[in-house]
């Protein structure tokens, strides 16, 4: 916590992990939105690059992968018309590949370099591909 | 990872995604005037609005003498 001689402390507004969220000062309660760690710059942990490992997430950073359906035919998911997603025939194309994406921790398509998103968001069933957006980290 | 301060257009603090390098994510504290400044905007230091009173933490360049 960073407290002031007041017994002020520094706060994120209403308790909400978003992009540019703004930092207040409030009275003491205590819970993680007053928490603070301070790292210094020359000890700050790298985030894996192109490549390497994302241990939180289990992926390679900007690594291209399929994902293959364990159904009989072994079809592999596909972009079709730069939102939804299908099961094809493996064909080669870059709409059959996709990676994960460091800044955005999101999986991305190949070919358009948008990633996965759950309609409605979230709550909706159909899994299709969007423009990626800093509201979702 | 999790989200770092940030200073925004020179006064505004708010909370970011950690990009390697910006200095406007990166504090110092001076130890002379006992105030922690931004490392890009170097003359800026933390302050609470309107003397203490607000609720809002920025940074300022007017540093006074008569905070220490």
């Amino acid at each position: 916590m960073f407290v002031n001689e007041h017994g002020k402390v520094m706060d994120v507004n209403g308790n909400i992990d978003t992009e540019n969220r703004n930092v207040e000062m409030h009275g003491k309660h205590g819970r993680i939105n007053q928490q603070w760690d301070l790292i210094y710059v020359d000890e700050y942990p790298d985030e894996p690059t192109k490549g390497q490992l994302n241990k939180e997430f289990g992926l390679y950073v900007q690594r291209e992968f399929y994902i293959v359906s364990q159904l009989p035919s072994g079809r592999y998911c596909e972009l079709v018309d730069g939102r939804n997603i299908v099961i094809k025939t493996r064909n080669g194309r870059k709409t059959q590949e996709w990676y994960f994406d460091q800044p955005s921790k999101t999986i991305k398509n190949k070919s358009n370099n948008q990633s996965f998103d759950i309609e409605g968001n979230g709550k909706n069933n159909n899994l299709r591909v969007y423009t990626t957006s800093s509201r979702w980290w | 990872m999790k989200r770092v301060a940030e200073v925004i257009g020179a006064n505004n603090v708010v909370i970011k995604r950690w990009t390697k390098g910006r200095a406007a994510q990166q504090f110092t504290f001076n130890s002379v005037d006992k105030t922690v400044r931004s490392n890009h905007w170097k003359n800026y230091a933390m302050e609470i609005q309107s003397n203490g009173n607000s609720a809002n933490l920025r940074m300022t360049a007017s540093i006074n003498s008569r905070w220490w």
